[in-house]
């Protein structure tokens, strides 16, 4: 079973998404702020990871800059998923190694969980 | 340009408009230099033929017109950067407030499409599976209602009008009517709210929808960021001419890069917003302003890991 990391701190965002991505037979494990997620990461070493970029206390393109400078996490392909729509935020996410940037509020969820299953099958 | 986005040169209304002083108005700088530029011109003419036996004397009088004039250009630039910088402020403001209202409209519509895919060729609803997100829109509804509330009064602050209407306010009702209403926040955050009021009246000349308002900011922000378990104190202290009301939570603590963004709007500072994600990030900033146009003062003391206690002073008014 294919495992996501989802780094959100929207409890709805988790649930939702989560419990749709568990129906298409993936293994979900949420973290609601960044150290959380870095250290799940590590230990746990998911085929994607779903990162936000407003999280409390570290911004996710610091976590995104800290996964893609891991030895243990630097291959694991991350998708940016949030509602922040400006050129710059987009640029950096996809100069740090981004592999997509999705901005929630321009998908349903259903094409949110077709573009994460279409990103684990390449 | 489109001869309709040409704005006409109107000095005082131009000025208004941009909510800057006269002496930083760019239109009314201009004014005053094409007007000393012309005297100028024409006292050279009518001097240069009094002491042109005299050089020095008169390049010593260009030289001081000139120096007067280079201040003059410099406080041009000056305003025309502060008008760029307030319209820097603004784009960022929709910026934030954007993304502000995005958050909860993805929520409430993620958690539709969740409810609608789980009914997806079912004839019966799972009603238990689907109260979490009934719940959730609900929450976010709240929230985009905050955020719209907060949005009304940050943009009324700046009118002189919006303060207009005070009357005596009693402090010590302000307290209870505030307790009353936030008791259910505090019992589903699991905070315990400990009031040292005194019995009597004590009175402020004030909006009292404003005050009120600013105070609930205080006390909202002390139960949702405060630790499970938690207290939060109250108190309120009656000094000869003024009120000392305190409020001191358990919570974490205000981190020390970001105690300087704290009465800004979103708690900005490009560190704090992006960072922040409870509450509407007004509330402060909208206390600040309501209590300093009331005469009063807002501070804080906090320490990481302990908690925080806001105060705030007003000046009493004897009945």
């Amino acid at each position: 079973m294919k495992k996501i990391l989802f780094i959100e701190d929207e409890a709805v965002l988790q649930k939702s998404l989560g419990s749709l991505l568990g129906e298409q037979g993936y293994e979900v494990i949420s973290a609601i702020d960044g150290e959380s997620g870095l250290n799940l990461a590590k230990a746990m070493k998911p085929n994607l990871i779903l990162l936000d970029l407003i999280l409390p206390r570290i911004h996710g393109l610091k976590i995104l800059e800290s996964l893609k400078t891991d030895e243990i996490t630097k291959d694991i392909p991350v998708i940016v998923l949030t509602n922040l729509e400006d050129n710059e935020d987009i640029e950096k996410a996809l100069a740090l190694g981004a592999t997509t940037y999705l901005v929630k509020a321009n998908y349903n969820l259903k094409d949110v969980v077709e573009k994460i299953s279409k990103a684990l099958e390449d | 340009m489109n001869d309709k986005d040409k704005k006409p040169f109107r000095v005082f209304s131009n000025c208004q408009e941009y909510s800057i002083p006269i002496w930083q108005c760019p239109a009314f700088l201009f004014s005053v230099m094409g007007i000393i530029n012309v005297t100028s011109c024409l006292f050279f003419y009518f001097l240069g033929g009094r002491y042109i036996k005299e050089p020095s004397m008169l390049a010593i009088i260009i030289l001081g017109i000139a120096t007067f004039m280079f201040f003059l250009a410099y406080a041009v630039t000056r305003s025309v950067e502060k008008l760029m910088e307030i319209n820097r402020n603004k784009t960022e403001f929709i910026k934030i407030v954007s993304h502000q209202l995005r958050a909860p409209l993805t929520n409430i519509r993620w958690s539709i499409d969740f409810v609608m895919s789980n009914r997806k060729g079912k004839t019966e609803v799972n009603v238990e599976k689907e109260k979490d997100y009934f719940e959730l829109i609900k929450e976010n509804s709240q929230r985009l209602e905050d955020l719209l509330s907060d949005l009304l009064i940050v943009n009324r602050l700046n009118e002189e009008n919006f303060f207009k209407y005070k009357e005596d306010v009693n402090f010590v009702d302000v307290i209870k009517e505030t307790l009353q209403d936030y008791k259910y926040l505090a019992k589903a955050s699991n905070v315990e709210i400990i009031t040292r009021v005194i019995d009597k009246p004590v009175y402020v000349f004030a909006n009292k929808i404003l005050i009120e308002t600013a105070f609930e900011n205080l006390v909202k922000n002390s139960i949702i960021f405060n630790k499970q378990g938690g207290k939060v104190e109250i108190s309120l202290f009656r000094h000869p001419k003024e009120i000392l009301v305190a409020v001191k939570d358990e919570g974490p603590g205000i981190p020390k890069a970001d105690r300087k963004y704290i009465f800004q709007r979103f708690f900005r500072g490009s560190k704090a917003f992006h960072t922040q994600t409870q509450g509407t990030g007004l509330g402060l900033y909208i206390a600040k302003a309501v209590i300093t146009k009331h005469g009063g003062k807002i501070w804080f003391k906090t320490k990481e890991g302990q908690g925080t206690t806001f105060f705030i002073t007003l000046p009493i008014r004897k009945i």
